[in-house]
């Protein structure tokens, strides 16, 4: 008979994921989970992506491009030249290690390469090799290595383990930004044809339609009718919002996550009702229907062309300014990026509030404001009427989303909107928050389905953290103000913290507005009765 | 011999040694990290297993233990490492390399003197209760991977509600369909 092996030798015989070797020879493991569906090969010849082909990531052979190195070495060649930063962070790490356990992917796998010094080596080591002396000297010694298809496969399985919160930045002395060198790898691999299909599927559709669902303009009226229509159960108003039209001065443009999912509706139901009651001179565009922006996740050149078409339909409707909805990187684009993207928009004009009449100084550049800002701002000058007890069976905390708040500093705005509208605010622990908040581990596109695992081991810091309120402070709702978290905390919050709700802010705001020629509320947004409901003038006569 | 005493006594270092080999599904370069980095919030997995092994411990040397507070170790323990990417064996089964460390670090003392069949059966008992732990750390693993593939389906659906809800009217607008014909978009 043969020796049955002992619980220590079984446990130790279940294959490893990581060998002893170093981490330069160890190779990547394909199975299902471990990475997302490849991008379907037309999504990305439609996008103009030359070497679009039909490949698997757990085949051995993914049909590269014959002359793939080439193809490799010109784009890092060119990333290098169009951005200075790049060439810096490749040149100046010290490896002091500040950011190795910052990043939750690290921290929730405990897998060394998602430290992000060794998620940049993965590109560095590459550089060193073909744009270092040193590197092409010494080779290895230097921490250089040859590019082989191994270390593309590596590339993808890392750089789409990476959600560019940029939480490891904050951390180093130097600033380096491993979202930024996770950008360009992608744009590498997308040279040579490999992208995921979450993000290109997106892209292609917002490219086409408008929208990362592809979902054409009169389908996306009549959805919008429907959450009207709830409205109207709710409040008793009625309210028909403004579709293309041109000659109003504003044009709002949110996530199009807001229109189509949940529990993005109940926030952009709260965006409609806000508008109505004071008054907003604003218009919907189908044309430019996602604020947010899924090539920004991927390539500098996609952005651009996504981001475009905010400032085109600003201008074709004759807007004054752009009022943006509750979204995250859009964000991140909108500052960082847009007034080089496609900017200056002089067509436009900075944004006044013409509620309060509020000059929004900070939006001159971009003509844009943030919905946060924006309500904030009418609370301040008293311009809502709200009653904050139709939120009293909630005990609400706030989530930092990584891209408004450690990329643009939006931390106080919603926190005094929230404040105002809920009456028990808990704020998790310090450095879990604010310019250190943890990601939901999804970011970047990373909110696909199939790599569930991945994402609650990425989101298992936020996660623990909220836990924390939940057990000592019965916190039971968490707020964001990001239309990927708005998506990718639920499943998070199910499996490690069941019992807390996730919405976006002007659900909320919403549910505490109290409107003229309402009638008494009895639900809140979601339809669900208010423990508190108000009190019906006619019953009480 | 006093067993109970001796569990005490070498509880720390017990512990200790056990949550090494929780440690050791994780890779070298990482296990520094997890061991000396003691802050339930920057290093989450090394803390919760930190916290239930000491729990567990107990339980098992048959100090005082609340039944709640063990379960809810457990099921901490257990629900992380239901999805760190390692097969359900090396998820679960590490639970059972604590009676390892307890043969070489209580069993010999259980045994040293003539009065020893007591001990020994005390000894036992311990034993089994790491397989009770066992057989719960089963079904608590078996349910996160339950709820795994709940969320996924769920997030799908909630990904497009208002798409569905329109694709249901469309339906209910079109001719009336057979009965029978009552195969759609599900709600
Ligand atoms: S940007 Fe975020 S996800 Fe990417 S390496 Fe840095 S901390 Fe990790
Ligand atoms: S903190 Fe900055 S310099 Fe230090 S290892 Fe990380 S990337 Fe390099």
């Amino acid at each position: 008979m043969a020796k049955m092996p002992t619980p220590e030798e079984l446990l130790a015989a279940t294959p490893a994921s990581f060998p002893k070797e170093g981490w330069m020879d160890t190779k990547p493991d394909f199975h299902p989970g471990s990475y997302c569906y490849p991008a379907k090969t037309d999504a990305l010849q439609k996008l103009g992506f030359e070497n679009a082909h039909e490949w698997a990531p757990q085949e051995e052979d993914w049909n590269l491009p014959e002359n793939w190195e080439e193809i490799i070495y010109n784009s890092l060649k060119d990333a290098l030249e169009k951005h200075r930063s790049l060439k810096l962070f490749m040149d100046c790490c010290v490896r002091c290690g500040a950011c190795a356990d910052k990043c939750h992917f690290f921290i929730g796998t405990n897998d060394p390469k998602n430290m992000p010094v060794l998620r940049a080596e993965l590109l560095r080591s590459v550089y060193r090799k073909d744009f270092t002396t040193a590197g092409r000297l010494l080779g290895k010694y230097a921490g250089a290595r040859k590019l082989d298809p191994e270390v593309i496969k590596e590339w993808f399985i890392y750089f789409y383990q990476c959600t560019e919160c940029r939480r490891c930045s904050l951390f180093c002395p130097y600033g380096i930004d491993t979202a930024e060198i996770t950008v360009i790898v992608r744009q590498m691999l997308l040279d040579l044809g490999l992208g995921i299909n979450w993000i290109m599927n997106s892209v292609k559709d917002c490219n086409e339609t408008g929208n990362h669902l592809g979902i054409k303009p009169h389908s996306m009226k009549e959805i919008v009718e429907f959450l009207c229509d709830d409205i109207e159960t709710i409040t008793g108003i009625r309210i028909d919002p403004p579709w293309n039209e041109k000659g109003h001065e504003v044009v709002f443009i949110t996530p199009s996550g807001d229109y189509f999912a949940d529990p993005g509706v109940y926030t952009f139901m709260g965006y409609l009702m806000l508008f109505h009651e004071i008054g907003l001179d604003y218009t919907l565009s189908t044309y430019a229907s996602e604020g947010g922006n899924f090539g920004s996740f991927v390539s500098f050149d996609v952005a651009k062309r996504l981001n475009a078409k905010m400032y085109a339909e600003a201008k074709r409707l004759g807007a004054k300014w752009i009022l943006g909805g509750e979204c995250g990187h859009m964000w991140r684009v909108v500052n960082q990026y847009m007034a080089t993207y496609n900017g200056p928009a002089d067509f436009l004009e900075t944004p006044v509030s013409p509620i309060t009449g509020t000059v929004f100084h900070n939006a001159a550049a971009t003509k844009m404001v943030h919905i946060a800002e924006f309500t904030a701002d009418l609370i301040k000058h008293n311009k809502l009427n709200l009653r904050p007890e139709r939120n009293n069976h909630i005990i609400t905390t706030w989530h930092d989303s990584c891209n408004p708040s450690r990329a643009m500093g939006i931390l106080e705005e919603p926190r005094y909107v929230l404040k105002n509208v809920c009456n028990n605010f808990v704020e998790m622990p310090e450095h879990t928050i604010r310019e250190e908040t943890f990601c939901c581990g999804s970011g970047s596109g990373l909110n696909a389905e199939e790599i569930m695992d991945q994402r609650l081991r990425g989101g298992f810091p936020r996660a623990n953290a909220l836990r924390y309120v939940h057990d000592h402070n019965d916190v039971n709702w968490m707020a964001c103000m990001c239309a990927l978290d708005r998506a990718a905390l639920p499943p998070l919050v199910d499996y490690w913290v069941p019992g807390v709700t996730v919405s976006g802010l002007h659900e909320l705001v919403a549910n505490a507005l109290v409107m003229k020629g309402e009638i008494p509320r009895t639900m809140d947004l979601r339809q669900e009765d208010l423990p508190f409901p108000d009190e019906d003038p006619a019953e009480e006569a | 011999m006093d067993i109970a005493k001796l569990c005490v006594e070498r509880r720390d270092e017990l512990v200790e040694r056990w949550v090494g080999l929780f440690f050791a599904s994780y890779p070298l370069d990482s296990k520094g990290f997890m061991r000396t980095n003691r802050d339930r919030f920057s290093n989450p997995v090394g803390e919760t297993t930190r916290i239930a092994a000491a729990v567990l411990y107990d339980a098992v040397t048959g100090g005082d233990s609340d039944s709640d507070a063990v379960k809810q170790a457990l099921h901490d323990l257990v629900w992380v490492r239901a999805v760190q990417d390692m097969p359900p064996s090396k998820a679960v089964g590490v639970l059972y390399l604590l009676k390892t460390l307890l043969r070489s670090g209580i069993l010999p003392e259980c045994m040293k003197d003539a009065s020893s069949a007591k001990a020994v059966e005390a000894y036992l008992l311990m034993e089994s209760r790491i397989d009770t732990l066992a057989m719960m750390a089963l079904d608590m693993y078996s349910d996160a991977r339950e709820r795994v593939f709940r969320v996924r389906v769920e997030e799908v659906k909630r990904s497009q509600s208002q798409v569905i809800r329109l694709a249901k009217l469309r339906r209910e607008q079109e001719v009336p369909a057979p009965e029978t014909d009552n195969r759609g978009v599900e709600e």
